[in-house]
C-alpha cells in the first residue's frame, strides 16, 4: 500500500492506494515530510477548536433549559422557578396581562402553586434575563480562549467550571 | 435517454465490482476490492480510483458508516456533486446538520447490475 498527498490552496489532499494518482507525491507514513504535518497540526488544530466550540454551546443550551431563578416574592415567600426562553416568554405575557393588584398563579420548580404579582413577574423576568446573559457572556469568553489556542492542549485546558 | 435495465432476482457476488472499507480521518483503506486508491479531498470527500474501469457510469455507489463508535456522530453517504466517472467517482459523508464528516470506519461498495 503507497501513501501519498499533495498540498493545494494550502489544503493537505492525503491518500492511499496500490497506484498514486496523477499530481500526487508519496510519502512515509512513519515519517512524513514536515510540510504534511504543519498542515495535517493545523487541520487537526481546527477540528479540536470546532469541537471544543460545539461541546461549550451544548453545555451553555443545557444550562439555559435548565435555567432557574430564586427569589423573594412580594408576600415574603421565597420561591423558585422555571426560567428557561418558554418561562419568560410567559412571564412577559403575564407582565403585558396583569393589571396593578392583581395576581396570577404560578408553578414553582417546587411544583407549589404561588401567587405573583406584575412586580413579582418582572422580578423574575429581569432575574432570568441577567441570569441568561450571564451564560452568554461565560460561553463567549471561553470561545474567544479557543479561538486564540494555538495548541490542541490549549484548546483542551478551555473547561467550563461551575 | 439510457438504457432501461430490468432486473429480477438477487444481487450475485460478480456484482458487487469494487469494495472499500477505510478511515475517513487519515483516508487509510482498511479493505479493498478494485480499489486503485482513496484519496480525502477534504474533510469528509473522497475520490476512489479503481483498478478496472467499468464500461459505463451507470455503477451504484451505496456506502455508510456502520462500525464507527465515536458516540455521537453519524453520517450518510452523499454526492459530492461531481457525476461520475468509468475510472472514478467522488462521494462525500455528511452528517446530521448537512456539514461533511469523517469516521473511522467507512465503507463503500460499487455495484454493477449491468454485469
Amino acid at each position: 500500500m503507497k501513501y501519498f498527498y499533495k498540498i493545494k490552496n494550502n489544503e493537505l489532499i492525503i491518500g492511499t492506494g496500490y497506484k498514486i494518482p496523477d499530481g500526487f507525491i508519496e510519502y512515509d507514513r512513519d515519517n512524513p515530510p514536515q510540510d504534511f504535518l504543519d498542515l495535517l497540526k493545523k487541520e487537526n488544530l481546527e477540528n479540536a477548536k470546532k469541537q471544543k466550540t460545539k461541546e461549550l454551546n451544548n453545555i451553555r443550551n443545557k444550562k439555559l433549559k435548565n435555567l432557574k431563578v430564586k427569589f423573594i416574592l412580594q408576600d415574603g415567600q421565597e420561591a423558585e422557578f422555571d426560567a428557561d426562553e418558554i418561562s419568560q416568554t410567559r412571564l412577559a405575557r403575564a407582565i403585558s396581562a396583569l393589571k396593578d393588584g392583581e395576581k396570577i398563579a404560578w408553578i414553582g420548580a417546587d411544583y407549589k402553586v404561588y401567587k405573583l404579582t406584575k412586580e413579582d413577574c418582572l422580578s423574575g423576568l429581569r432575574i432570568a434575563g441577567e441570569l441568561q446573559t450571564k451564560l452568554f457572556a461565560k460561553c463567549a469568553e471561553l470561545k474567544a480562549k479557543i479561538l486564540q489556542a494555538q495548541t490542541e492542549e490549549e484548546i483542551e485546558a478551555v473547561k467550563w467550571e461551575g | 435517454m439510457g438504457k432501461v435495465i430490468n432486473f429480477s432476482g438477487s444481487v450475485r457476488p460478480d456484482n458487487v465490482k469494487a469494495f472499500v472499507i477505510f478511515n475517513g480521518s487519515d483516508a487509510s483503506i482498511i479493505k479493498s476490492k478494485n480499489i486503485s486508491s482513496l484519496t480525502r479531498i477534504s474533510k469528509g470527500k473522497f475520490e476512489i480510483i479503481f483498478n478496472i474501469p467499468f464500461n459505463h457510469t451507470n455503477y451504484i455507489v451505496l456506502g455508510s458508516d456502520v462500525g464507527s463508535t465515536l458516540e455521537g456522530y453519524h453520517s450518510a453517504l452523499v454526492s459530492n456533486g461531481v457525476s461520475k466517472e468509468t475510472d472514478r467517482c467522488q462521494f462525500k459523508f455528511v452528517n446530521d446538520n448537512g456539514a461533511t464528516y469523517d469516521l473511522e470506519h467507512l465503507q463503500v461498495c460499487i455495484l454493477d447490475m449491468e454485469a
